[in-house]
């Protein structure tokens, strides 16, 4: 069980807790105000933070490294997300009243774009409120949608290849579904290509059902994280479930329906790798 | 390790004309808005920043697609070459501080 199942979610999946949505959490940790600041200084906050722990990790890697659990404390207090199947997230939008289609704040600063609109808020409350109302550029984009068209997005977004994560500001109210791919997003790129837990891996492992497997390595062409190997010899694949991260592109691109997704608890190996 | 320099006051709108951001598949430049924007998204507002410096396998592309000739791939350096943080590094380190210290202190109430 993952920290956050653990304190947030009573030992179940944390984000599929409707209390983690609501309007007392909501009220509860200020989290209005800090949500508002937070946005309006993303791109900032991040860059710097992100700056100062590479130039630590290079000239003190020491001090990095005693600092490290400090430093993604904070992260995990300020903001912290974690990969999800496109059924769990089409269950979260199910749970809301009102979704909304708003930019990526990841994408705009790493290529400096703000009509990435890859991003779904939510409010499972009745509110006036908008989410990312400090965010420049909000009203030049993003727009109220219905939950059909979300879900609708949400498939189109998965044939192309992104896989689908939840976002705490203020932890643990979660604000958002995002899409990711491991070239644009950076905390899946850092996880992609350097292994740091910037991102929770999914509560899934895959494992290929190698009588079903016919080679044809269309799982490899989709995975993000480059966990999926072929072998010529026997013409089948294989996932390294030390690597995967559950995030069931795989699964749901596979003609064969050979993948089979097990639940990473049950797993004594992988139980803790987050 | 490779050197990466930007020069900020030769970039003059990162947002309008992006191509080192896009070119760099590695994530090493980063962009963000200087504070006080004001709800705006004024493109000249805008810095680019080598955050990920680690990250650099000094391919050259940035420095050859830039039109201003505003970015400066030093490879071969050692991390004691690094060159000193600059006042603006300095001024946002000490922010940090503050924020951390501000959590920790949160932390242990």
């Amino acid at each position: 069980m993952c920290q956050f199942c653990r304190d947030y979610g009573e030992g179940k999946k944390w984000y599929l807790q409707p209390k983690n949505y609501s309007e007392e959490r909501y009220k509860e940790v200020g989290a209005k105000d800090k949500i508002v600041h937070h946005v309006e200084h993303f791109e900032e906050d991040m860059t710097t933070g992100l700056g100062f722990s590479e130039k630590l990790r290079l000239t003190d890697p020491v001090t990095f490294q005693e600092m490290l659990p400090m430093m993604q404390e904070q992260q995990r207090k300020m903001m912290w997300g974690q990969i999800i199947l496109l059924q769990e997230a089409e269950q979260i939008l199910d749970m809301a009243v009102k979704v909304f289609r708003l930019p990526c704040l990841c994408r705009s600063m790493r290529l400096g774009r703000s009509d990435c609109m890859y991003e779904f808020g939510f409010f499972m409350f009745e509110s006036k409120d908008k989410p990312y109302e400090g965010y420049p550029g909000y009203s030049d984009h993003s727009s109220v949608i219905t939950k059909d068209e979300a879900k609708k997005l949400l498939r189109e977004f998965e044939e192309e290849g992104m896989i689908h994560t939840v976002w705490t500001f203020c932890t643990p109210y979660i604000v958002s579904i995002c899409n990711c791919t491991a070239a644009d997003c950076v905390p899946v790129k850092i996880r992609a290509q350097s292994g740091m837990p910037s991102v929770c891996k999914g509560e899934y492992v895959g494992r290929i059902d190698l009588d079903k497997c016919t080679g044809c390595r269309e799982c490899i062409k989709t995975c993000n994280f480059g966990c999926i190997a072929y072998s010529t010899t026997l013409k089948k694949c294989y996932i390294d479930e030390y690597k995967c991260t559950g995030c069931g592109l795989c699964y749901s691109r596979c003609p064969e329906n050979a993948v089979v997704l097990t639940d990473r608890n049950t797993m004594p190996e992988l139980a803790g790798m987050w | 390790m490779v050197g990466v320099e930007f020069n900020e006051n030769k970039c003059k709108s990162p947002l309008e004309c992006r191509k080192c951001l896009e070119v760099c598949g590695h994530g090493v430049l980063l962009t963000y808005p200087r504070s006080n924007r004001n709800h705006s998204r004024d493109a000249k507002d805008w810095v680019i920043q080598p955050t990920l410096i680690s990250r650099c396998v000094g391919c050259f592309r940035c420095q050859e697609v830039c039109p201003l000739n505003a970015i400066n791939i030093s490879p071969g350096l050692s991390v004691e070459e690094l060159p000193p943080p600059t006042q603006g590094f300095l001024k946002r380190l000490r922010e940090f501080w503050r924020q951390l210290r501000v959590t920790i202190r949160t932390l242990v109430q």
